[in-house]
């Protein structure tokens, strides 16, 4: 079902619940790639997904048409993993112990790594990324949006974004290449 | 040292999957959720009304009781008047200007309790009333009762 007809039937109450549901299934694994790729842990991606639909479902009213459905999904997204990471961010008291360290471990053990070890050694080095500019770096590289989709989600100019990511490539390649 | 460049990997994020039907699952497990939240968010508005409307209706009624009891006291002359003690009620009668004529005028005698055939009888009140003789001479003179009256 194409956006628009969504909208609309999603403004109906009659038809809120059956267009509802085809939003989750239209938009459940994009958006739960983008959380988990920057939560790692999949039960933590579980649950963070499924408090964005919620939001999604208590927001509907509040939607408005000046930006695409998709986009604010995302944008929902993307404040649900930040708001969780600084929380945990918050947990850790101890310098040493961070929660990129926490989540590079978390790779290490394999438990989600099913792939080249290139791929292991790319994920690592994203998690030395400030959270934000690994969003950036996430939605461009891997799901290959457009400038203007990501300012729209993040609210960002479209230059902050090509500065962003293009100084998050530079960063990586030279991690990998000391590697 | 060799550059790595990122054109030159697959690209790929290299996680593992999800577990084996989580997508076919998780629309259900949210609208579930959805529509569990749209009743607690009923029963959540009726739960705050009443939390905070109930303790502000009691407090209401109470006030109303005590405006109300206090209101009814004020208003019961009898009561009040029974609390006044009797040696004060005769020192006000003997300072005001009510004279007798307007005492014995004001009293309802229908509601009096004054037994009438018992006096005839020869008990009653006037025989606890402890008058001598002169005494009541003296009385009926003061008076002007004269023996038509008695």
């Amino acid at each position: 079902m194409e956006d628009q007809e969504l909208i609309a039937k999603l403004r109906v109450e009659e038809s809120r619940n059956f267009a509802f549901n085809q939003l989750v299934r239209k938009y459940q694994e994009r958006i739960y790639w983008h959380i988990r790729k920057m939560v790692i842990d999949h039960d933590d991606s579980d649950d963070l997904v499924q408090d964005v639909f919620i939001k999604v479902w208590n927001n509907l009213s509040k939607f408005r048409e000046d930006s695409k459905l998709y986009t604010w999904i995302y944008r929902i997204a993307t404040n649900e993993c930040l708001n969780f990471l600084n929380k945990k961010k918050k947990r850790f008291f101890i310098p040493l112990m961070d929660i990129e360290a926490e989540m590079v471990s978390k790779l290490d053990r394999n438990a989600h790594i099913d792939g080249d070890e290139i791929h292991l050694r790319l994920q690592k080095a994203l998690m030395k990324l400030p959270h934000k500019q690994r969003l950036v770096f996430n939605m461009k590289y891997f799901d290959e949006m457009k400038y203007e989709d990501i300012s729209e989600i993040t609210g960002t100019s479209i230059g902050g974004l090509k500065a962003s990511y293009h100084h998050a490539v530079k960063k990586i390649e030279e991690i990998l290449s000391q590697d | 040292m060799k550059k790595f460049k990122l054109e030159d990997i697959e690209k790929k994020h290299g996680l593992k999957a999800p577990p084996e039907r989580y997508f076919d699952e998780l629309p259900g497990i949210i609208q579930a959720q959805t529509a569990h939240k749209a009743t607690s968010k009923r029963n959540f508005a009726w739960s705050g009304a009443l939390r905070y409307a109930l303790p502000a209706v009691v407090v209401l009624l109470v006030v109303v009781f005590i405006i109300r009891g206090l209101n009814q006291q004020d208003l019961d002359p009898e009561s009040m008047i029974a609390d006044v003690a009797i040696e004060e009620v005769m020192a006000y009668l003997e300072e005001t200007d009510i004279s007798t004529e307007e005492l014995i005028a004001s009293v309802d005698w229908d509601e009096a309790s004054l037994d009438f055939e018992k006096d005839l009888e020869g008990a009653g009140i006037l025989d606890e009333i402890e008058l001598q003789e002169e005494d009541m001479l003296e009385l009926f003179q003061e008076y002007n009762i004269t023996e038509e009256y008695l």
